[in-house]
């Protein structure tokens, strides 16, 4: 049971990421004043 | 240290979800995003409170990042750089906002002139790419622009509305912050930011 808990928990935390690094795609990323190094399988949507 | 705990932690969440090596980049870089503005936004808050300039630092940086999200502009070449020198600028336009006292007539002159150079601005750089990403597509770069030119229009329709309810330090403070966020979106920003500080040697991130 806490397993199955941890995973879901981990599984949303990776989507919220993925989420953010797509947002981060843009050079006019809502995240304002970081910009970190884009990996390359994210940079084809620029 | 943000570059290394994000791949830590990224490794850690690929382990357990077994995602590919793809995956934990695309994951790690979601994280430095997030940690690396968290970490700013904290420091800047703390600092503003501390130093006595909250409402307007807050101001500053408001407005700061609605403009710095739609035109874009350069960044820092490492994290520690990026780290000082935004938190330095934002506290440096909140200390001025609330230290500044100018009459109407020179914020309205200050307002219009910082309004004409924005559209300046934005009709030649705007949107600003940098060497790790930047907009080449026709269409979308135009698109960015009327969207610049519409929120700042509105924008300082706004804060003219402001200067009529006389609240000089949150008009300035805001001129303040879309100054700079403009300021960074020109050659001569670009420049600044590479401007070589001691403070600059940490981690390649920013």
């Amino acid at each position: 049971m806490l397993n199955i808990i941890k995973r879901n928990i981990l599984s949303i935390t990776a989507s919220v990421l993925t989420l953010v690094a797509m947002s981060g795609v843009s050079t006019t990323s809502m995240w304002a004043i970081y910009e970190p190094d884009m990996p390359e399988s994210i940079k084809k949507d620029l | 240290m943000v570059q290394k705990l994000s791949h830590n932690i990224s490794s850690y969440l690929c382990g357990e979800l077994n995602y590919s090596d793809e995956k934990k980049e695309v994951l790690s870089y979601g994280l430095q995003i997030i940690l690396g503005a968290s970490i700013k936004i904290i420091t800047i808050i703390t600092l503003a409170y501390i130093f006595n300039i909250f409402k307007t630092t807050i101001v500053a940086s408001v407005a700061f990042i609605f403009f710095r999200r739609i035109i874009g502009g350069s960044h820092c070449d490492t994290f520690n750089k990026c780290y000082f020198l935004s938190i330095s600028l934002l506290l440096l336009l909140g200390l001025l906002g609330k230290i500044v006292a100018l009459q109407y007539s020179m914020l309205l002159i200050l307002t219009i002139a910082i309004y004409l150079v924005a559209v300046v601005i934005t009709i030649i750089w705007v949107p600003m790419g940098t060497e790790k990403k930047t907009i080449r597509n026709k269409e979308t770069r135009l698109k960015i622009k009327q969207k610049t030119f519409l929120a700042l229009t509105t924008c300082f329709l706004i804060l003219l509305f402001f200067h009529i309810q006389a609240t000089s330090k949150i008009v300035l403070s805001s001129l303040l912050g879309i100054a700079l966020a403009f300021f960074l979106a020109t050659p001569l920003g670009n420049r600044f930011t590479r401007i070589k500080f001691n403070i600059g040697k940490g981690e390649k991130t920013c």
